[in-house]
């Protein structure tokens, strides 16, 4: 089978033809460098099946970025049988410069001009036959987007792939011609694509450089000589120079625009005129941020409730959207408003999930399955997969408001918009996407984060992106805010929450600014990003993207969230003696025992070996909620339920109540002080996330970076914790903190002075 | 005809580019995005917190940071319309601008003089 890359500049619609060719569900974004690695698929739509590659968007073949070495790599060592280059013929002169470089190969190329429905809309033209014969290489007219043309360029592909080609290229009758023919003839027997070879030598690359010593010898030698009368020795501006004005005065005249259409403002500066506006641009951004999230999440959609909107239905007469009683209880909204959109497709999921376990369960007990196996299969497996699938209608909606922001081209705009505020931490404008994405959901914000070029940014993003309070640890806080308003009477549950969110994203931005001082230093990558115009995204490429997150998802939950289900179901249900315990009986399991063993560690945050002088002897119960907890984040409160009730004789729990009542009762039986409860609600907010999220984020570092980012969460949420108990609960620690926290800052300030010095030192050497 | 720096330029000033300066990455970047000799280019607007700068050149819209704006050359040949708002807003700008300067050359002078206070120690 013979193979066919896709290449081109970012956003010139390779992924959406790639997608059209395979089928496949390369994920498709107007937003630069969406694929950072390559990937492949079959296409049937031509004579005979072919395999595609889809390389990432690059803007040339310099040696700078890691996309840009993976093209050039791939191209030149794996010898695809022919290179289809992508062109966004909206943007004619920027893509052919790609072009050019491609030519100098010696590789079959034929040139799709893409998005010829946009250039049709506007009543521009393009001379396709033109094109073919200033550049020497077939030329097809298609769009991606709407299929047009896709056959006739994958047959003209498959018939230029059983023809050679030798490279050409446009600098042939400028300044450096003679030494690239030169240069170019020394490398003849050494490699293919030598006139390729010899323009990077020639141009000073240092990839190129390393591998062809000899041949840099000699191209140094010719260097010499060499002094053009504009450029000097600068061959790298001379030779950008002469591709763009050959591509003017050769390609461009293929391109005719609409007559009279220059003055006037095309959509997408008017909508720039409104979007990135001076003084509007900030708000009008904060308030789609807001609608997104309020259509996801919220209980009381368009404030309709707080409004009042409902006056006397209610209470007790709001019934015709609680659905009580069943398992769709609350489907449509409470008494205090009805539900978003996510809220309703959420309860939905879990209701249709509710009832599929609740059926099982009363199946097995009917047929006198015994009780572990009922428990196992009930609240073991189902329950825990369960929990997890819950989460995927919110997931999907906040993908899918998100991708169209991408896809339409205003994510890049949000990058403009706060790149000045995020290069202080050391982050470009685009870290900001993941990050407030990380309110709803880690999950989808670690994925968002490939938009981010530097790899080193990108790690420090993933990394405090669960810091973000997700939606999953929301319970946790409102659950023990009014927990302690029941147990001291004192406090205010709102002002608890918004603090906790308030202390996440301060410790978010706190460890950002000391990783990319410390272990993720790296110079600011430069931010020099091109606006696509804005387009209406694809309801087929739209939809394919969230089918395959959905796959994804799913099939992460069905792998090793299902395992770390059924594991932790077994330890908290059987007691050594491998004894079936019931929910009551909690207490005698592994996991309690294990759960008192590790609990001392926890002293310094609060919740650890003090508590076990409690009433009943269930400090432990804290300690193992937080490992609960690192399956899924909900389950930190549905552990405290369960063990309420085996560790409170007589405690039935309302679950009306979310769980309050039961942190109420632990928090009286245990002893916990207010300043450990507090510990432990920011412990489980900057721990080690679920395992959903943990799993998104061993698949999203660098090889090698996952157990450090492990560690980095463990410690992090630690010593917050810690922190944030022993003042609270002595005061006098707060002396010891401030004493660590200047030394370590004033550390990190004078290595960077030294490590700044030394640079320097080693610069001038040079 | 005025050269200068593309990140002093005004909002719908236009011109064509002299020169691109810096090194590496940057400038191999700013080459390969058309930013190169003779373009012409339009600068759009700067960003709601003044940086970056959204620019026009070969038919698309480039958006760079201020400081890597400083780098390349203008040659201005279309000067942003002026009517008497307009004026006034860019008498208080470029007010700002001198002040900040000043404040910039005091700080740079300050620093100097401690510097040479610390080698006549040495």
């Amino acid at each position: 089978m013979i193979t066919i890359a896709l290449a081109g500049n970012p956003n010139c619609g390779k992924t959406t033809l790639f997608n059209s060719l395979t089928g496949a569900t390369a994920h498709v974004g107007n937003w630069p460098g969406v694929t950072v690695d390559k990937r492949e698929g079959t296409c049937k739509k031509g004579s005979q099946p072919v395999s595609v590659v889809d390389l990432p968007g690059i803007y040339s073949l310099s040696p700078y970025t890691p996309e840009e070495v993976i093209a050039r790599n791939f191209i030149l060592d794996s010898k695809p049988d022919c290179v289809i280059d992508v062109v966004d013929s909206t943007n004619l002169e920027r893509n052919l410069y790609l072009t050019t470089q491609f030519l100098e190969m010696d590789v079959p190329v034929v040139v799709a001009l893409n998005m010829t429905d946009e250039l049709d809309k506007r009543g521009d033209k393009i001379d396709a036959k033109y094109l073919e014969e200033v550049l020497e290489v077939p030329v097809v007219r298609i769009s991606a987007f709407t299929g047009y043309g896709i056959k006739d360029l994958i047959n003209r592909a498959i018939a230029a792939s059983s023809r050679k080609r030798r490279g050409i290229s446009v600098l042939a009758s400028t300044a450096v011609s003679d030494m690239i023919a030169k240069v170019a003839e020394r490398m003849n027997d050494e490699t293919e694509s030598p006139v390729f070879h010899a323009i990077k030598l020639i141009e000073g690359d240092s990839v190129e450089r390393e591998v062809h010593k000899k041949s840099t010898a000699y191209a140094d030698e010719l260097l010499a000589d060499f002094d053009d009368e504009v450029f000097g020795k600068d061959i790298e501006a001379l030779v950008a120079n002469e591709r763009y004005n050959y591509i003017t005065a050769h390609y461009s005249p293929a391109l005719k625009k609409k007559e009279g259409d220059n003055k006037k403002l095309t959509k997408s500066e008017r909508i720039d005129r409104v979007l990135t506006h001076k003084i509007w641009g900030i708000p009008i951004f904060a308030l789609i941020m807001f609608v997104i999230f309020h259509l996801t999440f919220s209980e009381d959609f368009l404030f309709l409730g707080a409004m009042g909107a409902f006056g006397k239905y209610r209470g007790d007469e709001a019934q015709w959207i609680c659905f009580e009683g069943s398992y769709f209880e609350g489907l449509f909204g409470s008494s205090d408003g009805i539900n978003s959109p996510g809220v309703i497709l959420a309860n939905l999921v879990n209701g249709l999930t509710g009832m599929i376990q609740g059926g099982v369960t009363d199946g097995l007990t009917s047929i006198g399955t015994a009780e572990w196996a009922v428990g196992l299969v009930g609240d073991g497996i189902l329950g825990g997969l369960f929990a997890v699938i819950g989460f995927l209608p919110q997931i999907l909606l906040l993908f899918l408001f998100f991708s169209i922001l991408e896809d339409s081209g205003y994510m890049a705009r949000v990058a403009f918009i706060l790149d000045r505020i995020f290069r202080r931490l050391g982050l470009s404008g685009r870290a900001f996407m993941p990050m407030i994405m990380g309110f709803g959901c880690s999950v989808p914000a670690m994925i968002n984060t490939r938009t981010l070029a530097d790899e080193r940014e990108r790690t420090a993003t993933i990394r405090v992106i669960p810091f973000f309070s997700c939606g999953a640890k929301l319970p946790i806080l409102t659950a023990i805010a009014g927990g302690m308003i029941g147990a001291f009477g004192v406090g205010d549950a709102g002002l608890i929450t918004f603090l906790m969110y308030f202390v996440g994203l301060v410790v978010a931005l706190a460890s950002v600014l000391v990783m990319r001082n410390t272990t993720l230093r790296g110079t600011l990558t430069p931010f020099i990003m091109e606006l696509p115009e804005y387009r209406a995204p694809g309801f087929k490429s739209t939809m394919l993207l969230l089918w395959d997150k959905c796959k994804h998802f799913i099939k992460k939950a069905f792998t090793i969230i299902l395992a770390s289900t059924i594991i932790i179901w077994f330890i908290s249900h059987f007691g050594w003696k491998w004894n079936y315990l019931p929910d009551e009986r909690m207490g005698e399991s592994i996991l309690a025992s294990l759960g008192s063993l590790i609990q001392p560690l926890f002293t310094p945050l609060g919740f650890g070996a003090q508590l076990t002088d409690g009433l009943a002897g269930a400090g432990w119960v804290f300690a193992v909620a937080a490992i609960t907890g690192l399956v899924a984040k909900e389950n930190v409160i549905a552990t405290f339920g369960t063990l309420a009730a085996a560790v409170v004789t007589g405690f039935v729990a309302d679950e009306a109540l979310g769980g309050v009542d039961a942190v109420t009762k632990l928090i009286g039986v245990t002893g916990i002080s207010g300043a450990g409860c507090i510990a432990f609600i920011l412990f489980n907010m900057l721990t080690i996330p679920c395992f959903a999220a943990c799993a998104t984020a061993k698949s999203e570092l660098p090889k090698g970076k996952f157990k450090w980012t492990l560690l980095f969460w463990v410690v992090t949420s630690y010593s917050v914790a810690a922190m944030v108990y022993t003042v609270g609960a002595f005061v006098w620690p707060i002396a010891i903190w401030a004493v660590v926290i200047a030394a370590a800052v004033a550390g990190i300030i004078l290595f960077n002075i030294k490590a700044k010095k030394k640079a320097k030192a080693k610069e001038i050497k040079a | 005809m005025t050269v200068k720096k593309l990140s002093e330029m005004r909002p719908n000033e236009s011109g064509t580019i002299v020169d691109t300066h810096g090194s590496g990455w940057v400038r191999k970047r700013l080459l390969d995005m058309g930013v190169t000799k003779s373009a012409p280019v339009i600068f759009r607007k700067s960003a709601p917190l003044g940086d970056p700068v959204q620019i026009n050149l070969r038919g698309y819209e480039l958006s760079l940071r201020k400081s890597e704006a400083e780098l390349v050359d203008v040659e201005v040949l279309f000067s942003a319309p002026t009517d008497g708002a307009a004026a006034r807003k860019r008498e208080r700008l470029e007010e700002k601008e001198a002040k900040r300067k000043a404040r910039e050359e005091a700080k740079e002078a300050k620093r100097k003089a401690r510097e040479e206070r610390k080698e006549g120690r040495k």
